[in-house]
């Protein structure tokens, strides 16, 4: 860091900087987790929606092949069982009989069953059909078929489509006998076991020689007869060629006339009476058969596939093998859509008009491409009407049908979740950054109080010298501080005291030692104090006769006796305002006008000199001493100031010092002695007399004093 | 499961079933025509002799020939050419099968015409209530393949101490064949009391029956004589016996059902002359059947009739 830097990070509080900390490192984690939570997430998404289409598309297959186990199984077992075998051979007797006597249908019935051609079955087929059918192409010529037709289709009193209710014609015929015998337990055959109908087709002419729903290829030959083209004709055909028992044969999906052209899945098995073949059994199922198993009966929203997602089927030819879920859910749509992305005109008629998306929807995507080449996994491709898709795809392994199967959704839906989760995960990070921060500044406040009402504690101390507590009540680590912070001011409160009073004392014996003033320079730390002073009266005492006084006194008596004297001099020099500056042994050195300029500094120092005999008269009067003092004063400029630095001593010095020393030896026993230039201020003149010498100097005797 | 619904359908005792479908002629009448030569047993000669004639009557241009001495003779004229058809009152036998075969590379079309069955008759002083199967092997037997001891008195049937006289069918009847592989399981027959082992005819042997208290024989069923009588039989000891009625030998249950033949030479390759194929549906129709009823055999089921037909269906006629 720059030292600017530094200094600036310096200047902001803690309080900032500790929300700063927080804020900082409750954003970096929110960033992080939210950035590693977007990225796992979103791969996690991705993969499950992969996962989801995968296990839905292995679901579907299981079913799907397990369906058309099932189915081959229970026609193996079918074409075992007695009622079967019985119904064969029975039914190709009824059949027989009414075809080798040539049982004919009369003129009127011929009519009903050609009205029946022409005003229901071909006009359906029609509608369902590119080409054109004529009815007379399709009504049946052979007596027997016309025959059953009109007893079992025409003269059936029950609606197309369910034909299959009329368990005996009206006709006294073997074949009805045969009809009621075993109708009954076919039909419940096709309607449990999830057929859409049941065949029996005898082995030597391929004719039909029953069926449940009684369409018009009930009866017909699929050797020479209308349908011996047909899907069903082929897969007969195939058993025929090939009559291996107990094998079950199949045939893809393909326009089925009979029943109005739309698509059908046949099975067919052999039917054997011990070693004689007798005939073959077939069955037939519809789309939605196998509709039911990829749609999951139309539930899609309960497989998880929201609103675009599907299973379907595609045979090797790129078509559909069972219905897209638009044509199911949103037929308008759908058919608006297949003309959009341009299908050939046949193709979207027949989808149109049969409802189905079965053989004519192409589906030309990668995902059909890699499953017919055999492979299984997933791809984003696009789909059969252009969508981009995730697409998870499989080939089916199903005997005798080349089938692939496809689990998808479009990706705009596949990535919604993917969105919202980003979308949720924004506004809870927001929602999360805000609290933190709200958190963050309470947690600075709340954790910084305690420094705060410390620091405020101090501080207060120092601006108002009120050693005030603290105070805090917490059992922390701020508890603690604050209480050896509050001991602390306990401890300096008595030290702050204490050292009051030693000042106080230092002050003392400053000015003991010192003039208040130089103290006081002294005591701000001033050094070298040296000054130059004019108009300065400067004083010299010497007592004579102390030493007599002292001789056979022990020495605190006798310093006793000294400080009596001194401090009376000390108590005079006060109150005349005299500065005194020191004493050596008995004698008495003191100035005026030293500290503080004054007029009267010579006047006033002359009569300090008189008072101070008054002292020694006073003392020789109590002691019954003989003490004498001599004074000699002077004045002018002096030199002032601090003498040593550890041991110092306030002097003075110069010529009036010297001079008043000098005089004061000179002087005469009890007298004052002064200079020229204290005389000539003096006022009282007159008790003064020259005194001879080289200086020129006065003496006087002070006043009332006794000789 | 699939339920199987056992379906039974009755047939009221002398009414033709309704499924039975009415012969009607081919319009070009001109298109049938030829010479019907039937020979072979006489037990289906009883219903050719009607059936023939009937059918001639129809179209202008049919002659017959009709021979029936037993049905042997039938299958050998069907081969020698003598025949085209050959009336049988049993299943055709192998040696036969393969003799035909032989000559002609191609096996005989075999066509049932009529439900029929052979009755055990006695004498109608005879107490004896039922039979089992293994005892009459026991009786008609030297081989006696059905594990039983000879039985040659009416002592060992609980009767009299009287031996049994027992009346055979001549070697050419179908008869003889058709008990040999059923009753004898294709052992020899006794030479033990045997009375009269030359019958041709069940009326030959109930006549003799008639005649003598102790005696037993076989024959068709259909004969009107109060002095003889048929009785039930059961497969074995206490198995449920039933009496040779219509209703029994319909359903088969009665056994000693058999179905009467004929049998044609139709080569494979080419589709059958159509005065064979317009004559068995004569036969097997509602005209056809009701002249079996009227002898007093047992007609065909549709199912049968049906089964029969198709066997001889012409593609595309």
């Amino acid at each position: 860091m720059k030292r600017g830097n530094i200094k600036l990070f310096h200047k902001v509080s803690i309080k900032s900087k500790f929300l700063m900390m927080i804020l900082s490192t409750a954003m970096v984690c929110i960033a992080v987790i939210g950035f590693q939570g977007l990225h796992y997430g979103k791969d996690s998404l991705t993969k499950s929606m992969y996962d989801h289409l995968t296990s839905l598309k292995s679901a579907r297959t299981q079913q799907i092949e397990s369906y058309f186990q099932d189915k081959r199984s229970l026609m193996k077992t079918f074409s075992t069982e007695h009622t079967i075998i019985d119904a064969m051979s029975e039914f190709s007797a009824g059949f027989n009989l009414l075809d080798i006597y040539k049982v004919d249908i009369d003129k009127n019935a011929s009519m009903r069953l050609n009205n029946f051609y022409e005003n229901s079955f071909v006009e359906m087929l029609n509608e369902n059909s590119i080409q054109e059918y004529s009815h007379t192409s399709l009504v049946p010529k052979k007596e027997v078929v016309k025959y059953l037709q009109y007893n079992y289709i025409v003269n059936n009193p029950v609606e197309v489509g369910k034909k299959d209710l009329l368990e005996s014609a009206e006709d006294k015929s073997y074949y009805t006998e045969v009809h009621q015998k075993f109708h009954h337990t076919l039909r419940d055959i096709v309607k449990n076991q999830g057929f859409d109908d049941l065949f029996l087709i005898d082995s030597k002419n391929l004719n039909i020689v029953y069926s449940v729903s009684k369409e018009v290829d009930f009866g017909s030959s699929l050797k020479n007869g209308k349908f011996a083209q047909s899907s069903l004709a082929k897969v007969v055909k195939d058993v025929i060629s090939h009559p291996d028992k107990g094998i079950v044969r199949v045939v893809d999906f393909k326009n089925y006339e009979p029943s109005y052209n739309t698509p059908q899945i046949f099975f067919a098995v052999p039917i054997y009476k011990g070693s004689e073949f007798l005939g073959v059994l077939a069955t037939q199922i519809t789309v939605d058969a196998i509709n039911n198993i990829t749609t999951g009966y139309k539930n899609w929203s309960h497989d998880g596939l929201g609103e675009s997602g599907e299973v379907y089927l595609v045979g090797r030819d790129y078509t559909m093998r069972s219905d897209a879920r638009k044509i199911i859910e949103q037929p308008e749509v759908y058919f608006s859509d297949i003309n959009k992305i341009g299908l050939d005109k046949d193709s979207i008629k027949l989808i149109t008009a049969i409802r189905s998306t079965v053989l004519n929807q192409l589906v030309r995507s990668e995902a059909v491409k890699r499953a017919t080449e055999g492979d299984d996994g997933t791809v984003i491709t696009r789909n059969y009407l252009g969508e981009k898709v995730l697409s998870a795809y499989a080939p089916l392994n199903l005997e005798g049908l080349d089938w692939s199967i496809i689990a998808e959704k479009e990706i705009s839906e596949a990535e919604q979740p993917i969105k919202e989760f980003q979308k949720a995960l924004l506004i809870s990070s927001t929602i999360l950054a805000t609290l933190i921060t709200f958190y963050a500044i309470w947690l600075a406040y709340s954790f910084l109080a305690p420094i705060n009402s410390m620091a405020n504690g101090v501080k207060n101390i120092i601006n108002t010298d009120k050693f005030t507590k603290i105070n805090l009540s917490r059992d922390d680590e701020f508890g603690e501080l604050s209480n050896n912070i509050d001991k602390m001011i306990d401890t300096i409160k008595s030290q702050s005291k204490e050292i009051a009073n030693k000042s106080k004392e230092n002050d003392a014996l400053l000015l003991n030692i010192l003039p208040q003033s130089i103290a006081q320079r002294v005591k701000a730390g001033e050094k070298d104090i040296a000054e130059k002073v004019s108009n300065v009266a400067v004083l010299f005492s010497n007592l004579k006769g102390f030493d007599n006084l002292s001789q056979g006194l022990s020495s605190k008596e006798s310093i006793k006796l000294l400080n009596e004297i001194i401090n009376e001099f000390d108590n005079q020099a006060q109150k005349f305002g005299i500065e005194k500056i020191t004493t050596i042994g008995d004698s008495y050195m003191a100035a005026s006008g030293l500290m503080q300029p004054r007029l009267d500094y010579a006047r006033k120092l002359a009569e300090y000199a008189h008072k101070m005999f008054f002292v020694i008269d006073d003392f020789n009067r109590r002691h019954a001493s003989n003490l004498q003092l001599v004074v000699g004063i002077d004045s002018g400029e002096v030199m002032a100031g601090i003498v040593g630095e550890h041991k110092f001593v306030y002097d003075i010095w110069g010529e009036s010092v010297n001079l008043a020393n000098n005089i004061s030896h000179q002087a005469s026993l009890g007298t004052i002695r002064v200079s020229q230039s204290i005389y000539e201020q003096l006022i009282n003149k007159d008790k003064y007399k020259k005194c001879s010498g080289e200086i020129l100097t006065y003496e006087t005797i002070p006043k009332d004093r006794v000789s | 499961m699939v339920t199987i619904l056992l379906f039974t359908v009755s047939y009221a005792d002398n009414k033709l079933s309704t499924g039975i479908i009415s012969y009607t002629p081919v319009e070009d009448k001109d298109s049938v025509y030829g010479v019907l030569k039937c020979k072979g047993s006489t037990r289906v000669g009883r219903l050719l002799n009607v059936w023939v004639p009937s059918f001639v009557e129809m179209y202008p241009h049919i002659q017959s020939e009709l021979s029936f001495t037993g049905t042997g003779h039938g299958i050998s004229s069907l081969i020698d050419g003598s025949a085209n058809i050959a009336a049988s009152s049993r299943k055709i036998k192998d040696l036969e099968m393969e003799t035909f075969y032989k000559a002609k590379g191609y096996p005989p079309t075999e066509m049932k015409v009529s439900l029929d069955a052979l009755a055990l008759y006695v004498n109608r002083l005879n107490p004896t209530p039922s039979i089992t199967l293994e005892q009459l092997d026991a009786i008609f037997s030297s081989t006696r393949r059905q594990g039983l001891e000879a039985i040659v008195n009416w002592k060992q049937l609980g009767w009299e101490d009287k031996n049994i006289t027992v009346h055979l069918f001549a070697k050419e009847a179908g008869a003889r064949g058709f008990l040999q592989k059923h009753v004898l399981l294709g052992g020899e027959y006794t030479t033990q009391n045997v009375v009269n082992d030359k019958h041709l005819t069940a009326l030959s042997v109930t006549d003799e029956i008639e005649k003598d208290k102790y005696s037993i024989g076989f024959g068709a069923i259909g004969i009107d004589n109060f002095k003889v009588k048929m009785l039930p039989i059961a497969k074995r000891e206490r198995y449920p016996e039933y009496a040779p009625n219509t209703k029994n030998i319909k359903n088969e249950k009665y056994p000693l059902t058999r179905f009467l033949y004929i049998y044609m030479d139709v080569p494979p390759d080419k589709p059958i002359p159509k005065l064979l194929y317009e004559f068995c549906k004569f036969m097997l129709s509602k005209e056809g059947q009701t002249i079996v009823l009227k002898d007093g055999g047992v007609p065909l089921s549709p199912r049968l009739i049906g089964i029969e037909l198709a066997k001889i269906q012409r593609e595309g006629i």
